[in-house]
């Protein structure tokens, strides 16, 4: 470790420095109150924007009151505001995200943890935490050119054929529908689930699984009885978590799901949610006073939902955390009620569905309709309850039994993983062919203000604009971030550190589109037009928390013996924090810089409202200036070939650079804990 | 602080000198509105910088009800949209000159799987498919229209703009005037409720929506159907004609309304009189300040307008515009000559 061997030679040198204790004490108060400052931005950030959009959303609410959250009539024309469509569309997009991500996602995690060995899971892991880094709008443009296509062309028509009598599965089936949503959405959450889980799943101790495991389970008994027993809470606080991305995710979504202001029940069919909603109309609301109200109302309950949301799900990971290491109380009640559910209300609720789709089959087919997929999973499923009722009788049969139920757990285990692995190559798969197809050096040489037919446009507007919002955005966050991150690991011990944590985790949580609406209202009407400046500083507001959590983190690893040596050597609290501590944690801190930088670069959704973009290059700061996330949303969503060209080629621009980046960050960290 | 830290902050600094300096050549004006024209602005935009190297018109095709919007904000310069704003919506904003630059047709542009060009649709049969009445292909009404055709029994899929729209005011208008129903359930205007369909955002998301959804029907600008090679058909006009939208039946309905533009430019020309006249045509209108404090961008954008009416009304019809009437343009010259320039 060369770092420490040059920070440990500032200290003989200053042994006089025990003199001045007092002053040392009044520099220390200073240095900590000056990061105590930075770190109340982000609780002041919380408090500004709820109290800036319930305050901008108060007509709608003297107006129609509570009645904005049980209406089902959005029409502007007539004034009528009603957000049940946008509500229903979201929890409907998240829900089927989660019943489809979560058990890949921790599927994969325990194959990550509990079967693969380490060099299969190290590079398997790091794959799947990639996923994560790549842009939203990127995702809905693979979404709608790719997904949406197949879809339409090989599943809904399957689905239709075989649970159309499902009122959830009733055709028509449209191009971009609600399904295609859940789906993007499944893929997009899934490295968050999988990863928290891996972490929970760690701190389960190993002498319980010894334990399990001495008594004569098998593995996956262990795992089942013993490993997700012990980590229940956490994996649920994982899962809330995804839930809170997932409510939230905006530019993936609304090319997607079709935009349809109404309540549908076939999930083949169009639908809208509260974030697409506002990344549609907020631009033309500015100034239709209540519209816009209705719409910041919006923007307020998502807010309020998101704020919940991520504030339970870190308690319960916290919680988890706790529970792990030592006794559980207050959840069991909790897990016994249910337990009840779990027992009685899922086989009524599948029973009902799978009586009413085997009566529509048979009805609809005769007795052959009795061959059904629906039909074949209830034979399996009473063939393996069966089976286990026969070899119970036999304790052979029973061991052998039992094995074969642990091969087959291992063999989904592995496959949950193989399928996240398989799905990032084929996003990047398909970014790489048409992007390298339709790459060429007027990409980087022209703007995008060429007409349609001309093939030789480009996106070096695109690509300035991004380098400037991202260089204004960490002009913002990383100042901001790293003093909040000092404090909150080098004088935040107490309650109130924790507090300030939990602020952060919390605005980390908070949708991007909301942001921006933010930013529109506090940056942009005020200064009267749009900016790079406005846009920079929404781009800003995002790294914050990223930046401040790594931070800290980082400067919690750095051993304590290193701040006593020191200490012990006379040197100021203050002193040991730059010249001992942050040197320690560097590699850390900018790789966490560097991880907040590559996820700000694929932000599309704040930019809308805040830098608009420019068709032309543009260098000046108080101007509207574009964004490659902008250009592809823009070109993706249009019909003309030589713009959806652009639009791969700009992905794969935009890819490599993100990539890049979190492929660093990433292999920097590595190779600092591999070192220690 | 380590050097890592600040070097990287150095960068940034680096970064931002960069831009505050930046290239301070040329004048950009700012602009925001209707999907519509952008076409022909694209054009007009990119010939007349052409002329004068030291102006720039970022227009950002956002739609006619961002573009209002955001004009009404004063967050850009001009304005443009094809729905005329009324007196009630101009109150309290800086007085506002409605320029018409052009009129475009409104086409139904449709794929269905072995049908091309030419599919004939009447306007009752247009609501009844917006509102969800008809839902397949070879519903009867659609048949009895296109007796040499052999219709798929495909799923209607119904494609509209999930964004305010002028292209969606000059649609929901001419549905308005062909279905009571419509008028009563739905009505018109910019953002409407949908009772059914798909929404895509700005005239190419719908076209992209109609041209990768199987049996999709949507509404876009004549322009856009065009470059997309999307089909078309005609459609029936108030004289009972099947007509296809050109520059020539756009330019008919854009006649027939002279007599009102002298008053009042902001006229609606959907299903019009005449034999040859498109139903679903529309001017489109830029919006620009009367009396600006910016009296030099104001100049500029004077004087562009002053070459609109004169050159640029002369590429309009290659791109499948209509250009103005003569006794529109002398309107117009009138009225650019009321703006303050100094």
């Amino acid at each position: 470790m060369p770092q420490e061997n040059s920070t440990t030679e500032y200290i003989p040198g200053r042994p006089s420095s025990l003199q001045g204790k007092k002053n040392a004490g009044l520099g220390d108060k200073v240095f900590r109150n000056i990061t105590l400052l930075f770190s109340l931005v982000v609780v002041l950030l919380i408090v500004w924007i709820g109290v800036q959009l319930f305050k901008e959303s108060s007509i709608t609410r003297h107006l129609t009151g509570i009645s904005i959250l049980s209406s089902s009539v959005w029409d502007v024309q007539h004034q009528q505001y009603g957000a049940l469509p946008f509500i229903i569309g979201t929890l409907v997009t998240s829900a089927l995200a989660l019943l489809i991500a979560v058990p890949m996602g921790l599927g994969a995690a325990l194959f990550l943890t509990e079967i693969a060995p380490r060099w299969i899971s190290t590079p398997v892991s790091f794959i799947i935490e990639l996923i994560a880094a790549v842009p939203s709008v990127i995702f809905g443009l693979w979404g709608f050119q790719v997904v949406c296509p197949f879809l339409q062309d090989h599943v809904n028509p399957w689905l239709i054929a075989h649970f159309g009598s499902l009122p959830i599965f009733a055709p028509p089936a449209t191009l971009t529908n609600m399904l295609a949503a859940g789906l993007i959405l499944a893929i997009m959450i899934l490295p968050f689930i999988t990863s928290v889980s891996r972490e929970v799943i760690k701190t389960v101790p190993g002498s319980q699984r010894e334990a399990a495991l001495g008594m004569g389970a098998t593995k996956w008994e262990t795992v089942r009885d013993v490993v997700l027993k012990g980590a229940k809470s956490g994996i649920v606080g994982a899962v809330m978590l995804a839930l809170g991305r997932a409510i939230g995710e905006t530019m993936a979504v609304v090319m997607v799901i079709g935009n349809n202001p109404h309540i549908v029940k076939s999930l083949l069919q169009p639908g809208y949610t509260m974030p697409s909603l506002l990344a549609n109309e907020f631009n033309e609301a500015a100034n239709e006073p209540i519209q816009r109200s209705a719409l910041l109302e919006i923007a307020f309950i998502l807010f309020i939902i998101t704020l919940i949301i991520n504030a339970s799900a870190r308690l319960l990971i916290l919680w988890g955390n706790r529970q792990a290491t030592g006794g559980n109380s207050s959840s069991e009640k909790i897990a016994a009620k249910l337990e009840v559910v779990k027992k009685f209300g899922f086989p009524i609720v599948i029973g009902a569905v799978c009586l009413y789709q085997i009566v529509a089959d048979v009805s609809s087919k005769g007795i052959g309709g009795l061959l059904g997929p629906i039909e074949l999973v209830l034979v399996l499923f009473g063939l393996s309850r069966w089976m286990t009722k026969v070899c119970r009788k036999d304790n052979k049969l029973w061991n052998r039994w039992r094995a074969a139920n642990h091969n087959a757990m291992y063999v989904l285990f592995s496959g949950f993983a193989a399928i996240a692995c398989i799905l990032l190559f084929a996003l990047v798969y398909y970014v790489a062919i048409q992007g390298f197809r339709a790459l060429n050096p007027n990409f980087f040489l022209n703007d995008g203000s060429k007409p349609p037919d001309d093939p030789t446009g480009g996106m070096k507007n695109g690509i300035i604009g991004t380098l400037m919002l991202v260089g204004m955005g960490s002009a913002v966050g990383i100042p901001i971030g790293l003093m909040g991150g000092i404090f909150v690991a080098e004088f935040g011990k107490g309650k109130f550190g924790a507090y300030i944590r939990f602020a952060a985790d919390v605005l980390n949580g908070i949708p991007s589109v909301v942001i921006g609406m933010f930013a529109y209202a506090a940056f942009v009407l005020p200064i009267g037009h749009f900016s790079a400046a406005a846009g920079g500083a929404a781009l800003g507001i995002m790294m914050i928390p990223t930046i401040m959590r790594t931070t800290e983190e980082m400067l919690r690893m750095v051993p304590t013996n290193l701040r006593e040596a020191s200490l012990g050597l006379g040197a100021t609290r203050s002193r040991t924090i730059i010249s001992i501590v942050l040197p320690a944690a560097r590699t850390g801190i900018v790789t966490g810089i560097m991880l907040a930088v590559a996820r700000i670069a694929g932000e599309t959704a704040p930019l809308l409202f805040t830098a608009f973009g420019n068709q032309f290059v543009s260098t000046k700061v108080n101007e509207p200036v574009s964004s490659m996330t902008m250009m592809i949303y823009r070109f993706a969503t249009s019909a003309y070939p030589v713009w959806i060209d652009l639009a791969w080629a700009g992905a794969l621009v935009l890819l490599i650079m993100v990539l890049t980046i979190s492929i660093i960050a990433r292999l920097a960290t590595r190779n600092r804990y591999a070192l220690r | 602080m380590s050097i890592n830290i600040s070097g990287k902050i150095g960068v940034i600094a680096a970064a931002i000198a960069v831009a505050i300096a930046g290239s301070a050549n040329g004048q950009t004006i700012n602009g925001a509105g209707a999907t519509f024209p952008a076409p022909i602005y694209a054009k007009w935009f990119q010939a007349y910088s052409a002329a004068h190297a030291n102006v720039r018109f970022n227009y950002q095709p956002v739609g006619s009800g961002a573009g209002i919007a955001q004009y009404k904000a004063g967050t850009v310069f001009f304005g443009a949209t094809d729905a005329p704003m009324m007196d009630s919506e101009m109150g309290g904003m800086q007085p506002t000159l409605h320029i018409p630059t052009v009129a475009g047709a409104v086409v139904l542009a449709y794929n269905i799987k072995g049908i091309g060009a030419g599919l004939k649709l009447s306007g009752d049969v247009i609501a009844d498919i917006y509102l969800g009445h008809i839902t397949t292909w070879n519903d009867p009404r659609i048949q009895k229209e296109n007796p040499n055709i052999t219709l798929p029994g495909e799923a209607i899929t119904v494609v509209h703009r999930s964004d305010g729209s002028g292209t969606s005011y000059i649609y929901t208008n001419y549905l308005a005037s062909v279905s009571n129903e419509w008028k009563n359930k739905v009505g018109a205007g910019k953002s409407v409720s949908w009772p059914t369909g798909l929404g895509g955002n700005g005239n190419a998301g719908v076209a992209g929506l109609v041209k990768s959804s199987s049996g999709g029907i949507g509404y876009v600008e004549l322009a856009y159907a065009v470059q997309t090679k999307l089909n078309y058909g005609p459609v029936k006009n108030k004289a009972g004609n099947f007509v296809l939208a050109s520059t020539a039946s756009t330019t008919a309905a854009a006649s027939v309304a002279v007599n009102a533009l002298k008053k009042d430019v902001r006229v609606s020309i959907v299903n019009g009189t005449g034999a040859n006249t498109y139903p679903i045509s529309g001017f489109t209108y830029l919006l620009v300040p009367k009396a600006s404090k910016d009296a030099a961008t104001a100049a500029v954008v004077a004087d562009f307008l002053k070459w609109a009416m004169g050159p640029g009304q002369g590429m309009a019809e290659s791109l499948l515009y209509a250009a103005l009437p003569a006794e529109a343009v002398k309107i117009n010259e009138a009225a650019i000559s009321t703006i303050k320039v100094k």
